[in-house]
């Protein structure tokens, strides 16, 4: 049976300027390039392909983020500290050769859904800007 | 802390800036990121005015402070900088409260 999953917008949705950030324009773009999402938002997508700087204010729907989070072409990894409430990111592409220190103290690599899920997209964004993001924050 | 300078440097977080990095608490708005308050900074985070003549500092900061991005020898690195930016704000005369180094 396939896995379900609650991404509603409540929990994973997320500013298209954050999620440039968090995911990195290639994989957002990627995704918004679909068809299918096409089809489901439509007024929304045409309001992102404005270059009006108010367009990063846009809120994505949780179910669009959460497919941007499985994609290969997404910047971060993340990591979360076995206190349950820290969430660390890892550049993808490394400009060094030896692990992130999060592999090296203990952090369990899960995957951007996943992460998306436990701990909230406001998290995710914090991990990137700030070092470390908390569980649900908002 | 600017290590060529040997200055500090403070903005209002949500200071609005011509760069791609979103505000997240308007996220209509780019605001500054560390990175582009100094070329040359040794440490980052985050800083509260909590009284007179007084501060309340963080290593909050994806750039420059806690980042488990960094391989484990530079995030110990971190942490001796982040005492010397707590030794350099002492020596102005402030009265700081440094939360440890660590994740917020």
């Amino acid at each position: 049976m396939e896995k379900r999953y609650d991404v509603s917008s409540k929990e994973v949705g997320l500013q298209f300027g954050l999620a440039l950030t968090v995911f990195g324009e290639d994989a957002v773009r990627s995704v918004l390039r679909q068809t299918k999402w096409h089809e489901r938002y439509s007024s929304l997508l045409a309001k992102l392909e404005s270059m009006d700087a108010k367009v990063f204010g846009i809120s994505l729907p949780g179910e669009v983020v959460f497919e941007i989070a499985g994609r290969d072409e997404c910047l971060y990894d993340f990591y979360a500290d076995p206190d349950g409430i820290h969430l660390y990111a890892a550049a993808r592409k490394r400009e060094w050769t030896d692990p992130p220190a999060a592999e090296v103290l203990g952090d369990k690599k899960i995957s951007a859904q996943d992460a998306l899920l436990a701990y909230g997209a406001i998290a995710l964004f914090a991990a990137v800007d700030k070092g470390s993001g908390l569980k649900g924050e908002k | 802390m600017d290590g060529v300078r040997q200055r500090s440097h403070f903005v209002p977080e949500q200071t609005s800036w011509p760069t791609s990095w979103p505000s997240m608490v308007n996220p209509h708005t780019a605001v500054v990121s560390h990175s582009k308050l100094s070329s040359s900074a040794y440490a980052g985070g985050e800083a509260w005015r909590t009284g007179p003549n007084q501060l309340t500092i963080t290593s909050a900061s994806g750039a420059f402070g806690y980042n488990r991005d960094l391989p484990a020898s530079l995030l110990a690195q971190g942490g001796v900088r982040y005492n010397a930016v707590v030794d350099f704000l002492r020596c102005l005369g402030l009265d700081i409260t440094a939360v440890p180094f660590g994740p917020r």
